[in-house]
């Protein structure tokens, strides 16, 4: 099932976009203007946009342009024969492909099967799978056996460094200069055997028989296996069970973003208690219950926010790309 | 009013679900884990499961929510899901799974109260 956002101001052209998404087992969100469209997109995050290029408030262009600024999802343009010059333009603002008014719904689902194969192909393609563990980069996410992974900022920076270059010798300067940078010194060295070994642990290798990492004496590490794929197409292990994927384990970056998230909802729902809180003591006058029930979710309050604000360094230092040159 | 069990490994966002829950007539039990989850609807079938997807430990949330529908008891219980992932898949996953409706963090009481009342239907209110 993917969710599509259908954007069109014709109610009939929704309706019966409505219907053949439907049929074809998706969840349809529906838009009949460029603003309702972005705000929708920015809820929903849907997995494809179909795009009017006529809107009554934002050209169906510029609707494009906006989504581009942070939506990375196929969006097929439906235009009018005489829109030549303006289906140019969506195309080179980030549109994935047109399909011509007056146009039939098995041509349409058609097009859309095609740009959702794209979709899963792309996101195979950096989600790496080695038997038992999966490595899934742009979550900074790692599971082994289904189960959560709860790596720190430093093993995750080793993992993503070794998945990637697999194969490969990867020496002990080259990441040292990766995971602490240029300025590393010799303390750093016994830190990445610490790193190393607590990393192995977490991933179940044993350095003696070396499934994933290699000690290469002397050297460095070599990272094994080389990524499979699998016949489900999205880069994890067929299930022989039948069963759903189990949700993607977290490394680093996504344990930094679930538990900013989760700060971010207990704060939330923190406030709006503190705030009830008081709409009771005006209504109903003072209560040494109430009052203390309010300072205690305001004190919980700022606890939380010293914690997000915890999570946001932890995230900073884990947000970096380096990539220093391999030096064998 | 109802009686529901929580399932959330963050402890503020469960205990401040156990009082906006408490505070709309509800009854709740707060649970950490899968383990502990299903025990506690094993002991008395709840009305209604919220159960966060991210679980720690060998059980993850869509594993809890498979149990429940496993179990001929439980399985007529409504389960929400709670996630930080609106992703599609992830959504799916979760109706896979046998969850009834989920919920996005961050979420307001509100939206948390309205979506639960939809769930155990008039009667329950």
């Amino acid at each position: 099932m993917a969710t599509v956002l259908v954007v069109d101001d014709e109610p009939q052209v929704r309706h019966a976009l409505r219907r053949a998404l439907e049929g074809e087992g998706d969840r349809v969100l529906s838009a009949a203007t460029g603003t309702e469209a972005v705000d929708l997109a920015a809820a929903e995050t849907p997995d494809l946009v179909v795009l009017d290029l006529w809107l009554p408030d934002i050209d169906g262009v510029e609707v494009v342009r906006r989504l581009r600024t942070w939506l990375d999802v196929p969006i097929l343009i439906l235009s009018g024969d005489s829109d030549t010059e303006r289906k140019v333009d969506a195309l080179d603002s980030g549109a994935d492909d047109f399909l011509p008014k007056p146009f039939g719904f098995p041509e349409l689902t058609a097009r859309l099967r095609a740009l959702k194969r794209r979709t899963v192909r792309d996101q195979a393609e950096r989600r790496l799978s080695f038997g038992r563990l999966v490595v899934d980069l742009p979550q900074g996410a790692a599971e082994l056996d289904g189960g959560l992974l709860r790596l720190t900022p430093t093993e995750w920076q080793l993992l993503e460094a070794m998945v990637t270059h697999p194969g490969k010798l990867l020496t002990h300067r080259w990441l040292l200069a990766r995971v602490w940078g240029d300025q590393h010194g010799d303390e750093s060295r016994q830190a990445l055997r610490t790193h190393i070994r607590s990393l192995r642990s977490k991933i179940g290798d044993d350095a003696g028989t070396p499934s994933y990492l290699r000690t290469e004496s002397g050297a460095g590490y070599r990272w094994l296996p080389e990524p499979q794929r699998s016949e489900n197409g999205d880069g994890t292990q067929p299930d022989p069970t039948g069963a759903a994927a189990p949700p993607a384990a977290v490394g680093s970056r996504a344990v930094a973003l679930h538990d900013i998230n989760n700060v971010l909802t207990a704060l939330h729902l923190s406030l709006h208690v503190a705030i009830d809180g008081t709409g009771r003591l005006a209504a109903e006058g003072q209560h040494p219950d109430d009052v203390e029930r309010i300072a205690s979710q305001l004190r919980r309050s700022v606890r939380l926010v010293d914690r997000a604000g915890e999570l946001a360094q932890s995230l900073r230092q884990v947000w970096h790309d380096g990539e220093p040159p391999l030096d064998g | 009013m109802a009686r529901i069990v929580i399932v959330e490994d963050d402890r503020d966002i469960r205990e401040l679900i156990a009082l906006i829950l408490e505070e709309d007539g509800h009854t709740s039990v707060a649970t950490a884990t899968g383990p502990e989850a299903l025990q506690e609807c094993g002991h008395a079938v709840p009305d209604l499961v919220l159960l966060d997807i991210s679980l720690p430990g060998e059980l993850s949330g869509l594993e809890v929510c498979r149990r429940l529908r496993g179990d001929e008891r439980l399985a007529p219980v409504p389960i929400m899901l709670l996630t930080a992932r609106a992703r599609s898949s992830d959504v799916e996953a979760g109706y896979d799974a046998g969850a009834n409706d989920y919920l996005v963090k961050p979420f307001s009481p509100g939206e948390l109260l309205r979506r639960i009342e939809d769930l155990l239907g008039p009667s329950a209110g």
